[in-house]
């Protein structure tokens, strides 16, 4: 029998890039002291602080969304429904059944009520692949939102292996400007913009789900249906095929690169931004990228 | 043994006689880093036994975008 290394008790969970084998509960502290450790490294809030948490559905921002409260944190939800059919659909009720469960605050905004339609139609008017008009128009919605319900900070699921997928991605096409950027935590640099962090950033896709499954929170299995064989999928496989052979992989990656190499990247990129002549928003042109969209959708 | 495989698309296999959980997910070619194994809303490890008669859920815990 696998034993806890705290108490002794039967162990639920093998982590072998910490050596480490947990029981439920000892599990449980070890996550939330990973977050706190991710918060506090980072100075990415504080108990006055209102943050406001971008909740899918998902597994990853509900679990964020549960461990801040466990944590004492005073965080709101906010879910951007997509128009993406019976997928959004279901995700949002999974979103409003925590809320409810748990009488918490949670926001809903539709990106119909912005730009007229969901992200197949956006997709198929700008022949672009629908998950880069997604990032787009999340990314501001979720910024705009956040600065005229003042929040203090935006808080997303992103774990581990995002980060990790991201980075090899990245690396992969020499993204030099991604690579500058690429952080636990963005902070504000213009006066609309609110300050973005990822509390997960040291804790695996699978350390959420185990958490998931271990405080009973119901998310949505499903994938989207329009990210089925993007490529981050691709490069967590990878990954993980690593990190079976060499336990901490996913790790060193990551942490390596914040300490040492994202440092070279930054000087190439120093961008100044500017507020958007129309909307106020940052942006590093005159009309955002957001309003040029909205623009397009409307023209044609 | 049966095994469910929760994540769409949903599968479903069985295996003769009991045996350990990472020996379920080598034979089903899955990584023991991408899923959590539950048995009745109970977290398994790798480590874990499973018997003839009982019954396992399997869920991938990669997601994209």
């Amino acid at each position: 029998l696998m034993k806890c290394i705290k108490c002794r008790g039967k162990a639920h969970i093998k982590l072998p890039r910490h050596n480490a084998r947990f029981c439920a509960d000892h599990f449980v502290e070890y996550f939330h002291e990973q977050i706190q450790k991710a918060i506090k490294k980072n100075k990415m809030f504080t108990h006055q602080d209102n943050i406001l948490v971008t909740v899918s559905g998902g597994k990853d921002s509900l679990v964020l969304w549960e461990a801040l409260l466990k944590l004492g944190y005073q965080a709101e939800g906010l879910y951007l429904d997509l128009g993406i059919g019976d997928y959004s659909q279901k995700s949002k009720e999974l979103c409003m059944y925590f809320a409810g469960k748990r009488s918490l605050t949670l926001h809903v905004v539709s990106i119909s009520e912005w730009l007229d339609m969901g992200i197949n139609g956006i997709a198929k008017k700008v022949r672009r692949p629908p998950c880069s008009s997604c990032g787009l128009i999340k990314r501001y919605l979720f910024n705009r939102f956040s600065v005229e319900q003042n929040y203090q900070v935006v808080a997303t699921g992103h774990n581990l292996d995002d980060e990790a997928a991201t980075l090899l991605g990245n690396l992969l096409h020499w993204q030099t400007g991604y690579l500058s950027r690429q952080s636990p935590v963005m902070p504000s640099n213009h006066s609309n913009m609110v300050k973005k962090v990822k509390p997960l950033y040291r804790l695996t896709e699978k350390e959420t789900g185990a958490y998931a499954i271990i405080k009973g929170i119901d998310y949505i299995l499903e994938e989207c249906p329009l990210a089925v064989g993007a490529s981050s999928i691709k490069f967590k496989k990878v990954l993980n095929d690593l990190e079976i052979q060499s336990p901490g992989t996913k790790q060193q990656l990551y942490f390596g690169f914040l300490k040492k190499g994202k440092k070279t990247f930054m000087e190439e990129d120093k961008v100044e931004l500017k507020s958007c002549t129309r909307c106020k928003q940052p942006t590093t042109i005159d009309l955002c990228a957001f309003c040029q969209l909205s623009d397009r959708l409307s023209s044609s | 043994l049966k095994v469910i495989i929760e994540t769409p698309p949903k599968n479903e296999y069985h295996f003769p006689k009991g045996m350990k959980v990472s020996k379920i997910l080598k034979q089903l070619q899955l990584n023991p880093e991408s899923v959590i194994v539950i048995r009745q809303s109970e977290l398994l490890s790798v480590e874990d036994w499973v018997n003839e008669d009982e019954e396992i859920s399997i869920r991938s815990v990669i997601s994209g975008g």
